[in-house]
């Protein structure tokens, strides 16, 4: 089912995964931009992202099965901060329809 | 014909319950100083044993320092053990990764892979399990760490693991595989399922009201080794590799013996003595010239009685000269890192001309004399040929001979 989000939502979801990126590897928030590539930047690695979308999936609802996620992440791969956060805002409105853009 | 690389020892890294760092360890086994203690992180009411060696406050500190909440989820112990000490031998070793083919750097840890727990609660232990339980999970965290591309893998040979690694390692070299191979062990066994596994077996100490004295290799009243955690590696380069970029040299690692046997006790002195055979005769040098046998020294009273035997089986008259000591009253038994530690004993020894003592040899037993390293003060020896010898409990067998490079 689709769902819509604020801008007010987008806002809060930004912040939240920035605090739970910053909490992770143990770096000031602050440090994480629009631009910041999370895994040359500050050393992460793609497992974390696996592990950050089943932590927001609890959080927001997601109605997506986190192996469709990674199927997903491995034909769209994200780098920056802002790519995962959009991919995030995505997970959530769309939904299970995005199994059907998939199989397209 | 391309000649056959010699290999040189260029890094260590080690953590144990003496410290961690080499600097530290080193300065405290000179000295005589025992790492073994009461057994302060979990309950020993129902352990026979009830001492060994913990590792120092200060690795925890260090711990929480390099790995940050995510990689400490997907790590377990003796994961963060074998990173921390290869990124100090890597720069003991003073080799610049800027500057090297990584393609030609290898890894090769010895472990014996026990970190499986389906009851592990901890923080990524369900997340990770695969990453931070595979048998391969040390290695692959010190490539991971460094960028080597090179051949990655762990061996296991019981508590010979690591002295297995070193010996595959500069096979590797040797072969034309790799120019540079982290090579070493990592084990944290000191766990109450252990300790209840060895007293099994009657292989450790029960001298629990004397912790630091309470392993005395070649005593009379030896009465087992005390189990340990810790990890140790060495930086093993192609000599010509290491000669081209000016490198600190250590020693070489000259020659090895292995083998194994399937006696009813699990070892003999026949055994230890083919070893040490066949390691001087790889290593194309005279019993005469060896000064100093890192010796396996477990303490138990079988294993002592067998590699004295096999010594002077091996050495004949040369034993009154040849001096030996064992690192096991002091850091304790590590399992895996074992060898590897004795072999970072063998070329500090070489680079340095002292040798830590033995200590605990309050009552030698007459049955088992040699000519031991004794006082607890520094001295200085003009060493240029050494042995390592790793004894597994067995029967899996390992003696290295490490050359000055003087």
């Amino acid at each position: 089912m689709k769902r819509y989000l604020s801008e007010q939502e987008k806002i809060q979801i930004y912040e939240d995964i920035r605090a739970y990126l910053a909490e992770e590897l143990e770096i000031d928030p602050e440090k994480i931009t629009d631009e910041t590539n999370i895994i040359e930047d500050l050393g992460a690695d793609s497992i974390l992202f696996l592990e950050m979308f089943e932590e927001f999936k609890g959080r927001l609802g997601i109605e997506l099965e986190i192996r469709t996620i990674g199927q997903y992440m491995l034909n769209n791969p994200v780098y920056t901060f802002k790519e995962i956060t959009q991919s995030i805002y995505m997970f959530v409105e769309k939904g299970e329809d995005l199994i059907q853009e998939m199989e397209q | 014909m391309k000649k056959t690389p010699r290999i040189a020892i260029t890094g260590i890294g080690m953590i144990s319950p003496l410290g961690v760092t080499v600097s530290a360890n080193w300065g405290n086994l000179l000295n005589g100083i025992s790492g073994i203690d009461t057994i302060q992180t979990f309950d020993t009411t129902d352990c026979l044993t009830r001492i060994g060696g913990q590792l120092p406050a200060t690795f925890y500190e260090i711990e929480k320092k390099y790995f940050n909440r995510h990689s400490f989820k997907q790590t377990v112990r003796t994961t963060r053990i074998a990173s921390l000490i290869s990124k100090e031998a890597f720069h003991d070793s003073g080799l610049n990764l800027k500057t090297m083919d990584l393609k030609r750097c290898g890894v090769v840890l010895g472990t014996s892979g026990a970190v499986l727990d389906e009851n592990d609660s901890s923080a990524g232990a369900a997340t990770y399990r695969i990453i931070r339980e595979m048998a391969n999970a040390p290695p692959a965290r010190i490539s991971l760490d460094l960028g080597f591309q090179g051949p990655c893998y762990t061996l296991t040979a019981s508590n010979e693991s690591g002295a297995c690694a070193i010996t595959n390692a500069a096979d590797m070299i040797r072969w034309g595989n790799a120019d540079v191979v982290i090579a070493g062990g990592v084990d944290a066994l000191l766990t109450r399922n252990f300790i209840h596994r060895f007293n099994y077996h009657n292989l450790l100490t029960v001298h629990n009201s004397h912790p630091r004295s309470a392993v005395k290799p070649f005593d009379k009243n030896r009465d087992g080794f005390a189990l340990s955690d810790g990890g140790c590696v060495v930086v093993l380069e192609n000599a010509e590799y290491a000669h081209k970029r000016h490198a600190r040299i250590y020693a070489y690692l000259t020659g090895y013996g292995v083998t194994t046997e399937q006696c009813a006790a699990g070892q003999s002195h026949v055994g230890m003595s083919n070893t040490m055979k066949m390691a001087l005769e790889k290593a194309d040098i005279s019993p005469e010239r060896i000064d100093y046998i890192c010796a396996s020294g477990a303490a138990t009273v079988d294993s002592d009685l067998n590699e004295a035997k096999a010594i002077h089986h091996v050495f004949g008259s040369h034993v009154e000269q040849m001096m030996v000591s064992s690192f096991k009253p002091m850091v304790g038994h590590t399992m895996s890192a074992n060898g590897a530690i004795g072999i970072a004993v063998c070329a500090l020894a070489l680079k340095t001309g002292n040798v830590p003592p033995a200590v605990n040899l309050t009552n030698p037993d007459p049955e088992c004399e040699l000519n031991f390293v004794t006082g607890d003060t520094l001295q200085s020896y003009p060493l240029s040929a050494v042995m390592n010898n790793a004894f597994g409990f067995d029967g899996s067998h390992w003696s290295m001979i490490l050359q000055s490079p003087q």
